[in-house]
């Protein structure tokens, strides 16, 4: 018989990362934080980044509420550690030293959830459900969303020995060792220096600074916003443009799968206050865009410091996240720079045209019934103006909510 | 002359083949790593002289085989006669998804289309693949007399022909290729077989049962349908199978939406998810100097260094030693019965031990190989049931015994002689 026993208890150095991946491979967007906030491991495999907000989360259910292993809070605040309300954040407990963190999306919840808790030592919370879930009209989606959730929760919850072997104090300080070699070596395999960046968008101005320079045997990384202008209305939270920049950063340095919290202390942020990019939207419409400006313009930095294109102007460009929603059915596409990912939408419309030459998609499409919602969020360059463009009726559309009616037309002409 | 049936496991890298006589008693019993052989050449060299004394009547078999199309595409032998401009639709609902099918082999038409120009084109791709024999047909806004011209056109030129039910909808024109695919591969193993012994019943596992007709019937998941019948059969709510393709996991559940890795196909299958670290993936030193396992598992060709000609040292290859032990494996891989193929691996090793810069105590043979158990240990337990409810096949079940005592050798052949 399988016999959990046999299990070694011990720590492999670098191929721990295997161990963190198999734990959360349920979940699109993960921390593993432990009881001093440290995070131990992050999973991060959509474009809509929520490193650091998952971190806030966390920061504002410790500060005010009391998280004990069954239990599981959430929120949607993007004004308190969110995103928007169709992303829901988790914050449960799975030991006295290990706290899982994720979040996942359903595009039927639009209104604002307070922190709440959603299972209380493993048992729904039945005044939440009554309140929330119950009256739905999409009760059933509802239903079937976060019950998954609390089951792959669960799924966490019971990996008993190897959840005792992950909350231990020595085993976390392995792995913070471990991830700080792991950035140190890649930190100094790529280049150092300064650079700058400034860019106006939608009449706000947004500058950065990179920094990345070894002192004294410490390797630190600094970004600076300073003079970038305040807000008005277009704006996002600090950490909606961290978790971009981070996402950034990983992938600059390949660390994957180390991303941690020794390697998160060596990221310093200068952010003006109430900036553009460091204001919460009430809704969180613009974070979508901003994180891909900003996720862009350090981009471009960080291959003006490690190649001889220094002299190469930045071109902004346009990406896009579809949202098609009727009823219980939900069909998504990502337009990006470098890809295209739109799923089958047939389901509500006709398509009178589908084709692509020359790297060019160009898609008709007729909508076949009432009742649909497209959610598009679009950061909109008009570098691309003539290459990249979604249009309703014949009209361009911005990042918001369109309802759409029988016969209306959708054009997409994406160039990639 | 006695009347004698015979077990195939095809799969997608080692067949299994067993010969049993009437009463039931083990005539031949054999494994094979196909890159290195083919089914052709097995039923030829193993099976033909066993007629000389037996009739065999009837032929079982379980196929993990059409997995080729992953990597070989339907390339061969399927033409697609799509609409202009939607040649690379493949890309429509995900630019980094693979063809299903090559491109070489796609005639585009407009409405305007004449039969002549029909036949040019056929022409052309005749000449690209003079064997194709199958079409899919997927073609929208055309009208009815349009269509059936052109199905009528492909009949004459002895076509088996295809249509997409719903050509404006990508994932049925995936489900129609798959099909169509399938097909081709499945002609391929039942004309092999007929070549070898004449005219058999042939029965192929579909679903949860052997089956004489499958004539348009997909056998894509046909191993798996036969592992899920065998651990309900067995009242177990797990299986875990470890085999020389792949470590997964199943359960009794299953889902109408295939993730393939052409896109979403609507295909109800049963639900499997990867466990471990792949057997096929390789073991090597990252550019920062330590040990790494690849995301993306190595080719079946060469396959691992076990079968004596690849240079890539993949995880299998760890376990030489429990391998060379075992009969049934070692009929896999006949090379590890030379001393030189086992120092051969061994000596990898010590190169990846000693290219692990920065490490004091670097990982040695031994360490990788309690790393890749205690992983596989780990992922089973992230799906915990209670113990007596785990079942375990695949013939590298013997690996892990660490791990499970009572893992008894797997045998394919002998599972579908129990289901026959």
């Amino acid at each position: 018989m399988f016999d959990n026993k046999s299990l070694q208890l011990a720590s492999y150095g670098h191929l721990d990362y295997h161990y963190f991946q198999s734990f959360l491979n349920h979940f699109k967007n993960a921390s593993l934080v432990n009881l001093n906030g440290e995070l131990m491991f992050s999973r991060d495999s959509e474009l809509c980044s929520t490193t650091t907000s998952r971190l806030v989360s966390y920061q504002i259910v410790k500060k005010y509420l009391k998280l004990n292993p069954g239990d599981i809070f959430i929120t949607n605040d993007p004004e308190n550690g969110g995103y928007s309300y169709s992303k829901v954040f988790f914050i449960s407990a799975l030991t006295e030293n290990l706290f899982l963190i994720w979040s996942d999306d359903i595009s039927q919840i639009q209104f604002k959830i307070p922190l709440s808790p959603l299972v209380e030592a493993h048992k729904k919370n039945s005044m939440l459900w009554s309140a929330m879930i119950d009256p739905h009209p999409q009760k059933a989606v509802m239903a079937q969303f976060f019950d998954e959730q609390i089951e792959h929760y669960t799924s966490c919850f019971r990996a008993t020995p190897y959840l005792d072997f992950l909350s231990e104090p020595d085993f976390q300080q392995i792995w913070f060792k471990t991830c700080k070699d792991e950035f140190e070596r890649q930190f100094d395999l790529r280049a150092q220096g300064q650079a700058d960046l400034s860019l106006k968008y939608h009449d706000k101005l947004i500058k950065m600074g990179l920094g990345i320079e070894e002192k004294q045997n410490s390797r630190t990384i600094t970004i600076d916003f300073s003079n970038t202008q305040f807000a008005e209305k277009m704006c996002a939270a600090s950490h909606v443009i961290e978790s971009a920049m981070i996402q950034e950063f990983v992938y600059h340095y390949k660390l994957h799968q180390f991303l941690s919290q020794p390697i998160l202390n060596q990221i310093k942020l200068m952010m003006p206050p109430k900036s553009v990019v460091s204001k919460a939207h009430t809704t969180g419409e613009h974070n979508f865009e901003l994180q891909g400006v900003i996720r862009q313009m350090l981009k471009h930095l960080l291959v003006q410091l490690s190649s001889n294109k220094k002299s190469e102007k930045f071109a902004l460009k346009s990406e896009a996240q579809l949202n098609f929603i009727a009823d219980s059915n939900v069909r998504a596409g990502f337009l990006l720079d470098e890809s295209f990912a739109l799923e089958d939408l047939t389901q509500f419309f006709k398509p009178t045209t589908m084709a692509m030459k020359e790297n060019s998609y160009h898609g008709e499409y007729v909508v076949k019934g009432a009742g649909l919602t497209l959610d598009t969020f679009y950061l909109y360059s008009e570098f691309d103006h003539n290459k990249r463009f979604i249009k309703i009726n014949q009209k361009s559309i911005k990042s918001g909510r369109h309802q759409l009616k029988e016969n209306d037309q959708l054009s997409i002409h994406w160039k990639l | 002359m006695s009347n004698a049936s015979l077990a195939i496991y095809l799969g997608e890298s080692y067949a299994e083949i067993e010969a049993r006589s009437g009463s039931n008693s083990i005539l031949l019993k054999k494994t094979f790593f196909l890159p290195q052989t083919s089914l052709k050449s097995i039923l030829n060299q193993h099976i033909k002289p066993l007629t000389a004394e037996h009739t065999i009547s009837s032929v079982y078999i379980v196929t993990k085989y059409l997995d080729r199309l992953k990597s070989f595409r339907l390339g061969g032998s399927v033409i697609q006669v799509l609409n202009e401009h939607q040649e690379n639709n493949y890309t429509f609902e995900d630019s980094t998804c693979l063809s299903l099918a090559a491109a070489a082999l796609i005639i585009p038409l407009n409405k305007a289309f004449t039969l002549e120009h029909l036949k040019t084109e056929l022409e052309r791709v005749k000449k690209i693949n003079a064997e194709a024999n199958k079409v899919v047909i997927s073609l929208s806004q055309f009208s009815e007399e349009q269509l059936t011209s052109i199905e009528n056109f492909f009949i004459e030129n002895k076509f088996s022909v295809f249509k997409n039910p719903e050509p404006d909808n990508l994932n049925s024109l995936r489900r129609t290729l798959i099909n169509a695919g399938s097909e081709g591969t499945k002609e391929e193993i039942v004309s092999e077989i007929k070549a070898c012994l004449g005219e058999p019943e042939i029965h192929f596992w579909v679903k949860n049962q052997f089956q004489k007709d499958f004539e348009n019937i997909d056998l894509y998941f046909s191993a798996d349908q036969f592992l899920h019948h065998s651990f309900k059969k067995n009242k177990k709510d797990l299986l875990i199978h470890t085999d020389l393709e792949r470590w997964i996991v199943m359960k009794d559940k299953t889902s109408p939406v295939w993730k393939s890795p052409w896109g979403n196909v609507n295909y109800d299958h049963i639900e499997s998810e990867a466990i471990g670290i792949h057997p096929f993936s390789e073991v090597k030193i990252h550019s920062s100097g330590h040990l790494v396992f690849s995301k993306v598992p190595a080719a079946i060709e060469p396959g691992p260094m076990l079968a004596g000609r690849s240079v890539k040292t993949l995880v299998v290859d760890a376990f030489y030693k429990t391998i060379s032990k075992e009969e049934n494996l070692v009929q896999l891989f006949p090379k590890l019965a030379e001393n030189t193929l086992c120092s051969k691996i061994e000596s990898q090793f010590k190169v990846l031990e000693k290219g692990q810069a920065h490490y004091e105590e670097p990982f040695d043979l031994k360490i990788i190989q309690d790393f890749i158990v205690n992983k596989l240990g780990y992922d089973i337990l992230l799906h915990k049931v209670k113990e007596e409810k785990l079942e375990w096949t695949g013939h590298l079940n013997i690996l892990f015994k660490k791990l499970d005592n009572a893992v008894s050798p797997f045998s394919w052949t002998a599972e579908i002689f129990k289901r026959i």
